[in-house]
């Protein structure tokens, strides 16, 4: 239990609600991690933080923690989504490292392929990302389709066994480090709008393929274009069916919206623990006890509003696990922790001072992930995207 | 890890929702005198009748042997239909006398035989002699008043210099009172008085998440209906925004309220925070989504026969009774529990 010297107050939480198979795999997640999370950060270069990514990735398929809730024939541990929960809990506490380059394959196509995909495509794709072996990204974003997903351009014809593609993708994760990517693409050239598309496997080695690197605020490059000159893609990499990529799309979206926030709501819950460490350690040795006390008031409401989170997740796992889907309920989550997120960065910011204008990519919170915060509202459908699923789907308001 | 209703919380939620839609509480705020009683004295038993005031009191104090997860349940439904009366004072204080011994007491509270209220605010009103605000003082025998480390219980029926007040919030009865000289019917200090304090908080937000509840499906039903350029007004994005960050407060206010009321009954360590963290989160959310609705209706909300002003002087009534927001959000800073615990 070394690893909660910080936070006293969770080794001490009553053992009353889980059941006792659920705490026995609680408490084995938190002794293999306590052995085995890298005690050496995350290294901030691109590319020795991907194969760090890597061989994390491997220690937790060999240890037998990779994909929790993923069935067993693919390499999971075919448990539910209430152990995956704990796992991320024990995985926060115990300081584990951000999934960085794994993110994609383990959080968007790893489930998408489960519920989509042929048993072949299964078998070749599934076990490589649970080992680490084989990196995703996403390829949906275009320049002239971001929040309207139904407008994307990039084009495939079919020729023989192929489909022919042809356009650009922007705002894709690790795309220069990524095997496969997710590509949706216009696939019957007359069709509008949702109609007309197909969700595919790209080879990202294929001849045609150029992928650009973007610099962003934090001089990280995290992201790319890809732009797509008669790249040949089989067939056979459909998922979901020829012109059926709409529904597949949104199959991958709702698990990025759903459950793929768990592990982000206990960082962030991290997040804030430090804060507040920082700011006690420092109260009494800085003058101006009104300051001192409009910013514990927001560290209070942070500490609320984050443990509001782990109860909106909590409950959304709960009617995932009950109704076999996360629903548009998952928008009501996602919502609120890309909001919570840049308050809470705002916040570590004013408890730093002056410290925070040195940016520091390894700190949790100051310079680095300040800036980085800005995404928190952007990804996975901006937050306003987010209002119009609410509006719209959860609460039925009109068109 | 119950944060979805079973079937005894559906059943619970479903039972009171019923009642509160065949005898609209606000119908009962509207055709009461400023001095009447609310609830009446009929309404008062008729809602003990039902378990009101007994979910989370033994079965031996002539309770239903529940918990404060039940109540929560409950009171949601409550808070969402403006349900008026001292209804967390009263089952506070019933749990409250059934800890100090006060058996009679207890089984008075939980059958609707009389009432318990709260004084405004924390003080230390034994060593005073101040005038003291009193809410819902109507057909309450006890008088509760938390202290920094106590939670101590009034003969209110001895009160004097009664004065009472106009109120802000047209379900709610407000005067002022000299408390009875000597000591108080019952104390509870330390650990005994936070948890009933933690009690109040929860229950106070489970009242306060069914506010916020109801102000966005007053909304929302606004929104569809109300024409104007040839539209819904909830078609228009600053319309629709403004219902979905609703929504989101009224969700994270629910799932935090459920969770401490859990958590509460589990006597988990962090029972006292999450109590404190829901009442202020539920706060916000009744308040912000009730002000939001009147803004939604525009000038229909400005007028007293729309009912959206009720949501927020009921949001108002509610937590004016426990202290000054700023203070709640310090203690959530100072507190050693953490948000990291996870649940068992």
């Amino acid at each position: 239990m070394h690893c909660c010297d910080r936070f006293p107050a969770i080794v001490a939480a009553v053992d009353l609600v889980l059941t006792g198979a659920e705490r026995e795999f609680r408490d084995r997640a938190r002794s293999w991690l306590h052995d085995n999370v890298p005690r050496e950060p995350r290294p901030a270069d691109f590319a020795a933080g991907h194969e760090f990514d890597k061989t994390w990735q491997r220690r937790q398929f060999d240890g037998g923690w990779a994909g929790i809730s993923w069935p067993a024939e693919f390499g999971g541990q075919g448990l539910s989504l209430i152990e995956q929960m704990l796992w991320y809990e024990q995985y926060a506490i115990a300081q584990g490292p951000y999934i960085g380059t794994c993110f994609v394959g383990i959080n968007h196509a790893g489930p998408t392929l489960i519920h989509n995909a042929s048993p072949e495509v299964q078998a070749a794709h599934l076990p490589p990302i649970l080992r680490g072996e084989l990196t995703w990204c996403q390829g949906f974003s275009e320049p002239g389709a971001g929040s309207d997903l139904a407008a994307i351009r990039t084009h495939a014809v079919v020729d023989g066994d192929d489909l022919v593609v042809n356009g650009s993708k922007i705002w894709t994760s690790y795309a220069q480090v990524a095997h496969f990517q997710e590509l949706l693409v216009r696939t019957d050239p007359g069709s509008e709008r949702h109609k007309g598309l197909s969700w595919a496997i790209c080879d990202m080695t294929a001849p045609g393929i150029t992928v650009r690197p973007i610099e962003l605020i934090n001089h990280h490059y995290d992201l790319c274009e890809v732009f797509y000159d008669d790249v040949r893609v089989p067939l056979s990499n459909v998922v979901g069916g020829l012109g059926n990529g709409w529904a597949t799309a949104m199959s991958t979206l709702s698990f990025e919206r759903g459950t793929g926030f768990m592990a982000d709501q206990v960082a962030l819950a991290r997040n804030v623990e430090h804060i507040a460490a920082t700011f006690n350690e420092g109260r009494g040795s800085r003058s101006g006890a009104s300051h001192d006390d409009a910013i514990a008031e927001r560290i209070g409401l942070a500490r609320a509003e984050t443990s509001a989170l782990r109860a909106m997740t909590y409950a959304n796992v709960s009617e995932s696990e009950r109704t076999g889907n996360p629903g548009s309920s998952g928008s009501l989550v996602r919502l609120y922790l890309g909001e919570l997120w840049r308050r809470v960065q705002d916040l570590g910011m004013d408890v730093l001072g002056a410290s925070s204008l040195i940016r520091d990519d390894l700190d949790e919170f100051g310079g680095g992930p300040y800036l980085y915060s800005f995404a928190a509202t952007v990804g996975g459908g901006t937050s306003d995207i987010q209002r119009n699923i609410i509006a719209q789907r959860v609460l039925g308001l009109p068109r | 890890m119950r944060l979805i209703y079973d079937e005894n919380d559906k059943a619970i939620a479903e039972a009171a929702r019923s009642l509160l839609v065949a005898d609209p509480p606000v119908a009962q705020i509207r055709g009461a005198g400023p001095r009447d009683l609310l609830p009446d004295a009929d309404r008062w038993l008729h809602y003990a009748e039902q378990g009101w005031f007994g979910l989370a009191v033994a079965e031996t104090f002539g309770g239903v042997g529940l918990g404060i997860a039940e109540q929560a349940v409950l009171f949601r439904e409550a808070g969402r239909a403006l349900a008026p009366g001292p209804l967390v004072a009263t089952i506070v204080a019933a749990r409250a006398a059934a800890q100090a011994g006060l058996t009679d007491l207890t089984a008075d509270l939980v059958s609707g035989r009389t009432r318990a209220a709260l004084a405004v605010g924390v003080s230390d009103a034994a060593d005073s002699n101040e005038p003291q605000l009193v809410v819902d003082g109507g057909g309450a025998s006890v008088l509760l008043a938390f202290g920094p480390r106590s939670l101590r219980g009034y003969d209110l029926t001895a009160a004097t210099d009664v004065d009472a007040k106009e109120p802000l919030d047209p379900g709610s009865r407000i005067a002022s009172c000299r408390l009875p000289a000597g000591p108080p019917l019952f104390e509870l200090l330390d650990a005994d008085a936070a948890g009933l304090r933690a009690d109040a908080e929860v229950l106070s937000a489970a009242l306060l998440s069914g506010v916020a509840d109801g102000a966005v499906a007053m909304s929302v039903e606004y929104g569809r209906l109300r024409t104007q350029f040839g539209k819904p007004i909830g078609s228009f994005q600053a319309y629709a925004h403004r219902c979905a960050d609703m929504a989101t407060r009224a969700e994270a206010a629910r799932c935090q309220v459920l969770f401490a009321a859990v958590s509460r009954d589990a006597q988990f360590v962090d029972a006292t925070f999450n109590c404190r963290a829901a009442l202020a989160l539920a706060a916000d959310g009744a308040l912000r989504n009730a002000e939001d609705n009147m803004r939604n209706h525009g000038a229909l909300g400005m007028t007293f026969d729309h009912d959206a002003h009720l949501f927020v002087t009921r949001a108002r009534a509610i937590t004016g009774v426990l202290g000054a927001r700023n203070m709640w959000l310090r203690a959530l800073a100072d507190v050693g529990a953490s948000t990291l615990a996870g649940i068992d």
